[in-house]
C-alpha cells in the first residue's frame, strides 16, 4: 500500500514539477479575518493611517458583498475565517541579494522559470535584463536592478514600500481602476493585500528592461493577496512579466490578486502572465483557487494596453483582464491561452469597454480542454454611444481533447452606435485525427503530437509573448496536457 | 446591497386576476389554476434574470394589461388588417383568432386526409394527442396557461405529406389596455410533413401572449414561418417550444418588424439522432421598437445538425437583441452547430446586443458562431452609386440583401417573395412615413 | 524479406455507426512480398483500395484488420503504434498530406527526426546538424528554405505538398517507402525532381512501394515489379511491361479476374 502511495507521489511530482515546498521559517498571522487582523497587517507593513483606513473601509464593504456565482465553476464554499491572511519569511528587508534566504534562492533554482532569473539574480553576463520583484507568500523578497531603473527614473518596488515612499502616487491611483467595492474578491484583496509590485514610468521614458514579478505561494493555509499597480505616464512604455507557481498541497489555496494598470496619453503597457499555480491532482484534490481582478484604464489619448496570458495552472481560474478604453484612439488587446486538464475549471476572458472615439480592441483566445476539465471563455465587448469609429475583432477558438471535458464560449456584445464595427468569431472542435495520424506516421509519439498540434493551435498568442516566456510556454503546454490522450 | 425589485403593474394585475374560467374549455380550468399558482410563486423575470438581460420588460409591462374578457370589435379595422398582411399571400387554410377567440366566421379550413385541425375552444374535453402543459419554470409560459382562452390544435398523421399549409392569424382589434393569450399545439407524426404560417396582427397598447408547442416525430418535418406585423404600440410575448425526433427536421423562420416590444423565446430539443433544425430570423426595426430573441438549441442526441441565422436591422432608436445558445450534451457525438447573429445599425441611436453562446460537453463536435455589428458598408454603397443607383435605393438594396439570406431559406415561393419584397420596400417606406409625419 | 503482406483483410465502419452491420470490406485477402532493394509499383482503378493498403501499413486508426498479417523485416507490425512503425523505418507519403496550422515545417521535421531517433535509442541530432541535413536535402529537391518556415502544408499547392513529402522521406531515410500517388498534381519538371529524389534514395537496403495511376512515373522510377490491384486484391503481378500493357488496354481485362 505504502509503495502504491509512493509511486503515486512520484507520478504526481513528475506532473507538477514546481510542487516542492521550501523550508523557510515564516511568521504568520493567526487564522481568520477581522479588523484586528487588518490592523495587524497594516502595522506589520508599517503603513500610514490613511492606508489602514482604506483597508478597513474595504473590509466593511466586503462584509456586505456576496461571492459571485455566475461563473461556470463549482467549488465547496470557502471558509474565509479558516485562512491565514499574513505569512512572511522571518528574515526581511533585504539590502542585497546575498542576504536573501538561501532556501528561497534554492527555490528559484528548482523552478528554473520563468525568466532564467537564476542568471539574472546572479547577474550573469549576457543574461537578459529583467528586473525581478519576487513575492514569496505575502512579502516581496528581492527587487533587482533597482539602481539602473532609478537612473531611468522608473520606480519599481514592492507596493508596501511605495505606500511609504510615494504616497501621492499611490493615493491618486490605487483603487482608481478597480474600485474597492468592484467585486467580492477585489474588496477582500483591498482589505488584506500584503504585497505586490508598484511601477511608475515617468513621462517619455521607455523602461530600459522588462520588469517581472514572480509569485509563489508556499505556506499552508495562506491566501495570497497581492496587489499590483502600474502607472505609465505620458509617452512611456513598460513590458511587465508575471509568473506564478505554488507547491502541491492536498487542500486548496486561495489566491485573490488585484492588478491595476493606468496608461496616460501615448503610453503603452504590455502585461504578460504565465500562470502555473498548482492545479490539484487528477482527482481534483488540492490546487489553487485563482480569483483575480485585472483591469487596465487607457486613460490617455493614443494609449495602449496589451494583456497576454498563459493559464495552465490552478484548480479554478476566475479571471478577466480588461481594458477601459477611455482615451480617444486608445487600443486594448487580449491574447490568451487557457489550458485545462483533469479536474481543472477555467472561467476566463476579457472585457473591452469602448468609451473613447476611434478606440480599437483585439481579442484572441485559445482554449484547450482535456480530461474532465471545464474551460469557459467569457467576454464582453461594449461600444458606447460616443465611441464612434470604434473597432473590435474577436477570435475565440476551443479545442477539445477527450470526451469528458467541456468547452464553453460566452461572449457578450453590446453596440450602441452605428459608427462602430464589431466582429466576433468562435469555433469549437476536437483535435483533428488526421493531424494526429500524420504526426505519428512520421514517428512522433501521440502525446508529443498532441503537444505539437496544440502549440500550433495557440501559436498566434505565443508569438505575442516576450522571448523569455515563449520556450517555457511551449514546454508548459506539453506538461499540462500529459495524460490527456490514450 | 441589492435593492428590492419593484413589482410591475402588469405583474400585479396578473397575479390578482383570477385564472380564466371558461365554460367552453372548462376541462382546462384545473391546469389554469395550477399555472396561476405557480406563476404567483415565480413572478416575472427581473432585470437580473440572465435570459432577459436585454429585454427591459420593466419599461414595457408597467401598465395593468388585465386579461381581456370581451372586447368591442371594430369590424372595419379587422377586415383591413386581414386583407393586407404579408402572410395573406399564402395558399393555405386559415384560422383566425380575434382578441384571443377563434373566429369561425373569418376562418377557412380546407379538409385534408390525415390532417386534423381544430380550435382549443372547440374541444369539449382534453384531446389525448395534444399535450399543452406549461413549463413549470417558465413564468411567461405559466402566465399564458393561466389566462389562455383559445388556440389551434393540429395533428398530422403518420406518413402524411400535407399539401395544404395552415395560416394562423392572431389579431387584436380593440383590445387596448388588455392582454390575450393563445396556445397552439402541433404534432407531426412519423414521416409526416407540415407547413405552418403564423401572423401577428393589430394591437394597440396591449400584450399578446402566444405559445406554440411542436412535436415532430421521427422522419417528420415541420416548417414554420412567423411574421410579427403588429402596430407600434403592441407587445408580443411569443414562444416556440419544439421537439424533433430522429431524422426529423424543424425549419423556423421569423420576421420581426412590428410591435413596440417583441420577445421571442425559441427552444428546440432533439429527441432522436440525425435530426436537423434551422432557426432563422430577420429584424427590421425602427422608431423605438425593441425585439429580443432567446434561442436555445439542445443537442441532446448524436449526429444532429443545427443552423441559426439572425440578421437584425435597427434604424432610428430601435433596439435589437439576440441571446442564442447551442448546448451540446455529453454523448451528442458528431454534433454540427453553427450560429450567426449580425446586426446592422442604421440610426444614430440604434443598438444591437448579442450573446451567441456555445456550451459543449462532448469532444466530437464541430460548432461555430459568429456575430458582427456595424453600419452599411460604405464601399458597397459607393460601388452601387458609382454604377448610377441613387443613394436611397442603394441603401434599401443593401438592407434587403442583408436580411435576404434569412428569407432565401423559405420554401413557399409566394411567401418568400412577399417577405423579400417587403424587405426591399422597408427602408423606403420608413423614410416616407417619417417624412409624412414631419 | 522487407515486407510481407499475407492474405490481408481489412474493413471500415462507415462514419454513421448507427447503420449497424454496414461494415465495408475493402482489402479482401491481399498478399504481397518484397525484398530490400526492390521497387514495387501498385496500379489499380479508383477505389480499389490502394490508399487503404498504405494506411493500414502505416497504422492509421479507423481500419479493422480481420485477417492476415503484415511482416516488416520479419516482424508482425499490426499491433504497433504508427510512431513505432515509423521509427522502425516505415514511411508513408500520403495521397493527401495533412495541413497543421501553426506548426512550422522545420519544427515538425525536427521533432519527427528526434522522436524517431529516441525510439531507436539513438542520440538526438543537434540543431546545426539537423539544419545542415535539411538544407542539403531541400536544395536537391529544389525546395526553398522559406517553405520550411511556413506551417505544415497550410496553403501549399498540391505539387508543393508532394515535394515536401519527398523531402521528409529524404530527411528521415526510412527502410520502406510507401508512396501513394506521389506524382499526382506535379508538373513535368517537378515530376522529374521528385523522381530523382526517390532514385537518389534507392539502394540495396531500401524498398519502395509506389502507388500510381500513370505509367509515366514508372519511366522515371523504374519498378522491378508491377502489381495490379482490383477490388481489394492483387490480381496480377509482373515486370514493368505489365504497366505498359495496362496503359494500352485499361483495366477491363483485369476487372474480370477480380
Ligand atoms: N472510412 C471509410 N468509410 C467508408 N468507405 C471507405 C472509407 N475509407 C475508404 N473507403 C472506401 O474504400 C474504397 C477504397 O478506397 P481507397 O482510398 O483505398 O482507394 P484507392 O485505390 O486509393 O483509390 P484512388 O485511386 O482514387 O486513390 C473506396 O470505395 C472508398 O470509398
Ligand atoms: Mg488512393
Amino acid at each position: 500500500m505504502a509503495d502504491q502511495d509512493t509511486i503515486r507521489q512520484v507520478e504526481e511530482l513528475k506532473k507538477y514539477k514546481y510542487g516542492f515546498e521550501t523550508q523557510v521559517e515564516t511568521e504568520k498571522a493567526p487564522k481568520g479575518l477581522n479588523e484586528d487582523i487588518i490592523r495587524f497587517i497594516s502595522r506589520k507593513k508599517d503603513e500610514p493611517e490613511w492606508m489602514l483606513q482604506w483597508r478597513l473601509d474595504a473590509y466593511h464593504r466586503w462584509l456586505q458583498m456576496e461571492e459571485p456565482r455566475w461563473a461556470k465553476v463549482h467549488y465547496e464554499p470557502i471558509d474565509y475565517q479558516d485562512l491565514h491572511y499574513y505569512a512572511a519569511p522571518k528574515k526581511k528587508t533585504i539590502k542585497s541579494l546575498d542576504e536573501l534566504d538561501p532556501e528561497i534562492l534554492k527555490t528559484y533554482e528548482k523552478l528554473g522559470i520563468p525568466l532564467r532569473e537564476q542568471e539574472i539574480l546572479a547577474g550573469v553576463e549576457g543574461a537578459p535584463k529583467v528586473a525581478v520583484d519576487a513575492v514569496f507568500d505575502s512579502v516581496s523578497v528581492a527587487t533587482t536592478f533597482r539602481e539602473e531603473l532609478e537612473k531611468a527614473g522608473v520606480i519599481f518596488c514592492p507596493i508596501s514600500e511605495a505606500i511609504k515612499k510615494h504616497p501621492e502616487l499611490v493615493k491618486k491611483y490605487l483603487g482608481s481602476v478597480v474600485p474597492v467595492n468592484d467585486n467580492f474578491f477585489a474588496a477582500l484583496n483591498s482589505a488584506v493585500f500584503t504585497d505586490g509590485s508598484f511601477v511608475y514610468v515617468p513621462k517619455g521614458v521607455r523602461c530600459p528592461m522588462e520588469l517581472s514579478t514572480y509569485f509563489r505561494i508556499n505556506e499552508r493555509n495562506t491566501g495570497q493577496f497581492e496587489r499590483t499597480l502600474i502607472i505609465v505616464d505620458e509617452g512611456g512604455y513598460v513590458s511587465y512579466l508575471e509568473g506564478c507557481t505554488a507547491p502541491m498541497r492536498d487542500e486548496h489555496q486561495l489566491h485573490a490578486a488585484v492588478v491595476e494598470l493606468i496608461a496616460l496619453d501615448d503610453a503603452e503597457i504590455k502585461y504578460s502572465t504565465v500562470q502555473n499555480w498548482y492545479p490539484g491532482d487528477e482527482e481534483g484534490r488540492g490546487g489553487v483557487y485563482n480569483f483575480v481582478t485585472k483591469r487596465a484604464d487607457c486613460r490617455g489619448r493614443n494609449s495602449k494596453v496589451s494583456w497576454t496570458q498563459v493559464e495552465t495552472g490552478s484548480a479554478i481560474t476566475w479571471k478577466y483582464p480588461s481594458c477601459i478604453l477611455r482615451g480617444d484612439n486608445s487600443v486594448g488587446e487580449f491574447y490568451s491561452i487557457a489550458i485545462s486538464n483533469n479536474a481543472q475549471q477555467v472561467d476566463s476572458g476579457t472585457k473591452m469597454l469602448h468609451l473613447g472615439k476611434n478606440t480599437k480592441s483585439r481579442i484572441i483566445s485559445k482554449g484547450i480542454s482535456a480530461g474532465r476539465s471545464q474551460n469557459t471563455y467569457r467576454g464582453l465587448v461594449s461600444i458606447h454611444k460616443k465611441a464612434t469609429g470604434a473597432r473590435n475583432f474577436t477570435q475565440c477558438d476551443s479545442l477539445l481533447i477527450g470526451e469528458k471535458c467541456g468547452a464553453h464560449t460566452v461572449p457578450y456584445i453590446q453596440v450602441k452606435t452605428p459608427h462602430a464595427k464589431v466582429e466576433h468569431e468562435a469555433t469549437t472542435s476536437k483535435i483533428a485525427e488526421e493531424q494526429l495520424f500524420y504526426c505519428r506516421a512520421r514517428g512522433i509519439p501521440e502525446e508529443e503530437a498532441v503537444a505539437l498540434i496544440v502549440n500550433g493551435f495557440v501559436r498566434e498568442v505565443i508569438q505575442k509573448l516576450p522571448m523569455e516566456f515563449m520556450a517555457e510556454t511551449q514546454r508548459l503546454i506539453g506538461i499540462s496536457l500529459e495524460g490527456s490522450v490514450g | 446591497m441589492s435593492k428590492p425589485i419593484r413589482r410591475l403593474a402588469a405583474e400585479e394585475t396578473w397575479r390578482e386576476a383570477l385564472p380564466v374560467r371558461d365554460a367552453q374549455t372548462a376541462w382546462l380550468d384545473a391546469a389554469r389554476a395550477e399555472a396561476h399558482a405557480r406563476f404567483a410563486e415565480l413572478g416575472l423575470p427581473t432585470p437580473r434574470t440572465e435570459n432577459w438581460r436585454w429585454s427591459d420588460i420593466h419599461r414595457y409591462l408597467n401598465a395593468p394589461y388585465a386579461p381581456l374578457a370581451e372586447a368591442p370589435l371594430d369590424n372595419d379595422v379587422l377586415q383591413a388588417l386581414l386583407q393586407s398582411h404579408l402572410l395573406g399571400v399564402a395558399d393555405a387554410s386559415v384560422m383566425v383568432f380575434v382578441n384571443g377567440r377563434f373566429s369561425q366566421q373569418h376562418s377557412r379550413i380546407m379538409e385534408e386526409e390525415g390532417v386534423e385541425i381544430l380550435a382549443l375552444s372547440e374541444a369539449p374535453v382534453a384531446i389525448d394527442w395534444a399535450d399543452i402543459a406549461a413549463d413549470a419554470d417558465d413564468a411567461v409560459d405559466l402566465l399564458n396557461m393561466a389566462h389562455v382562452t383559445d388556440g389551434a390544435l393540429i395533428r398530422v398523421r403518420a406518413g402524411v405529406d400535407a399539401s395544404i399549409p395552415l395560416l394562423i392569424v392572431n389579431v387584436a382589434a380593440g383590445a387596448q389596455g388588455h392582454s390575450v393569450a393563445l396556445r397552439h399545439f402541433i404534432r407531426v407524426e412519423e414521416g409526416a410533413h407540415f407547413t405552418l404560417f403564423e401572423a401577428q396582427l393589430g394591437g394597440g397598447d396591449m400584450v399578446a401572449s402566444q405559445i406554440t408547442r411542436a412535436i415532430v416525430h421521427d422522419d417528420a418535418s415541420l416548417t414554420r414561418v412567423q411574421v410579427n406585423e403588429r402596430d407600434e404600440a403592441a407587445i408580443l410575448l411569443a414562444a416556440l417550444k419544439a421537439e424533433v425526433g430522429a431524422h426529423g427536421a424543424l425549419h423556423d423562420t421569423a420576421l420581426l418588424t412590428g410591435g413596440r416590444y417583441t420577445r421571442q423565446n425559441t427552444q428546440v430539443a432533439f429527441t432522436g439522432d440525425h435530426a436537423e433544425a434551422t432557426a432563422n430570423a430577420a429584424y427590421l426595426l425602427r422608431g423605438r421598437q425593441h425585439a429580443d430573441t432567446r434561442l436555445k438549441v439542445l443537442h441532446t442526441q448524436p449526429h444532429c445538425t443545427s443552423r441559426e441565422t439572425f440578421r437584425c436591422v435597427m434604424d432610428e432608436h430601435a433596439r435589437g437583441a439576440f441571446q442564442g445558445l447551442i448546448h451540446v450534451f455529453p454523448g451528442a457525438a458528431k454534433t454540427d452547430g453553427e450560429m450567426s447573429a449580425h446586426g446592422l445599425l442604421l440610426g444614430e441611436d440604434a443598438e444591437f446586443d448579442s450573446k451567441p453562446e456555445l456550451e459543449i460537453y462532448h469532444d466530437d463536435v464541430v460548432c461555430a458562431h459568429g456575430s458582427a455589428v456595424g453600419a452599411l458598408d460604405e464601399q458597397q454603397l459607393f460601388y452601387l452609386r458609382a454604377r448610377g443607383v441613387p443613394e436611397r435605393t442603394a441603401r434599401a438594396m443593401l438592407v434587403a440583401a442583408f436580411v435576404g439570406e434569412v428569407f432565401d431559406a423559405v420554401d413557399d415561393e409566394r411567401v418568400r417573395e412577399a417577405l423579400t419584397a417587403f424587405a426591399e420596400r422597408w427602408l423606403a417606406d420608413g423614410t416616407k412615413a417619417s417624412g409624412e409625419a414631419a | 524479406m522487407l515486407l510481407e503482406v499475407k492474405d490481408l483483410r481489412v474493413q471500415v465502419r462507415p462514419e454513421d455507426e448507427e447503420a449497424e452491420g454496414a461494415v465495408k470490406e475493402i482489402l479482401k485477402g491481399l498478399s504481397l512480398a518484397m525484398n530490400a532493394g526492390e521497387v514495387h509499383a501498385i496500379m489499380g482503378p479508383n477505389g480499389s483500395g490502394k490508399s487503404t493498403l498504405s494506411h493500414v501499413l502505416a497504422g492509421k486508426p479507423g481500419y479493422e484488420v480481420t485477417a492476415g498479417e503484415v511482416l516488416f523485416d520479419g516482424e508482425d507490425i499490426l499491433e504497433l503504434e504508427p510512431e513505432e512503425r515509423a521509427a522502425k523505418g516505415l514511411f508513408l507519403a500520403m495521397q493527401y498530406p495533412v495541413e497543421i496550422p501553426g506548426v512550422a515545417y522545420m519544427q515538425f521535421l525536427k521533432v519527427a527526426v528526434n522522436a524517431q531517433r529516441e525510439l531507436r535509442g539513438e542520440e538526438e541530432l543537434s540543431t546545426p546538424d539537423f539544419m545542415r541535413l535539411v538544407r542539403e536535402k531541400a536544395q536537391k529537391l529544389g525546395i526553398s528554405m522559406d517553405m520550411l518556415k511556413r506551417p505544415v502544408n497550410v496553403g501549399f499547392s498540391g505539387g508543393e505538398k508532394k515535394r515536401m513529402e519527398v523531402l521528409q522521406m529524404a530527411v528521415l531515410e526510412p527502410k520502406l517507402c510507401v508512396l501513394d500517388e506521389i506524382d499526382s498534381g506535379l508538373d513535368i519538371d517537378a515530376l522529374k525532381v521528385v523522381a530523382d529524389g526517390v532514385n537518389a534514395l534507392r539502394d540495396a537496403s531500401r524498398g519502395f512501394l509506389v502507388i500510381t495511376h500513370y505509367q509515366r512515373l514508372l519511366n522515371y522510377i523504374e519498378p522491378d515489379f508491377v502489381h495490379i490491384m482490383v477490388n481489394g486484391r492483387i490480381v496480377e503481378s509482373g515486370g514493368k511491361e505489365l504497366a505498359l500493357k495496362l496503359e494500352r488496354e485499361g483495366y477491363a481485362a483485369f476487372q474480370d479476374a477480380a
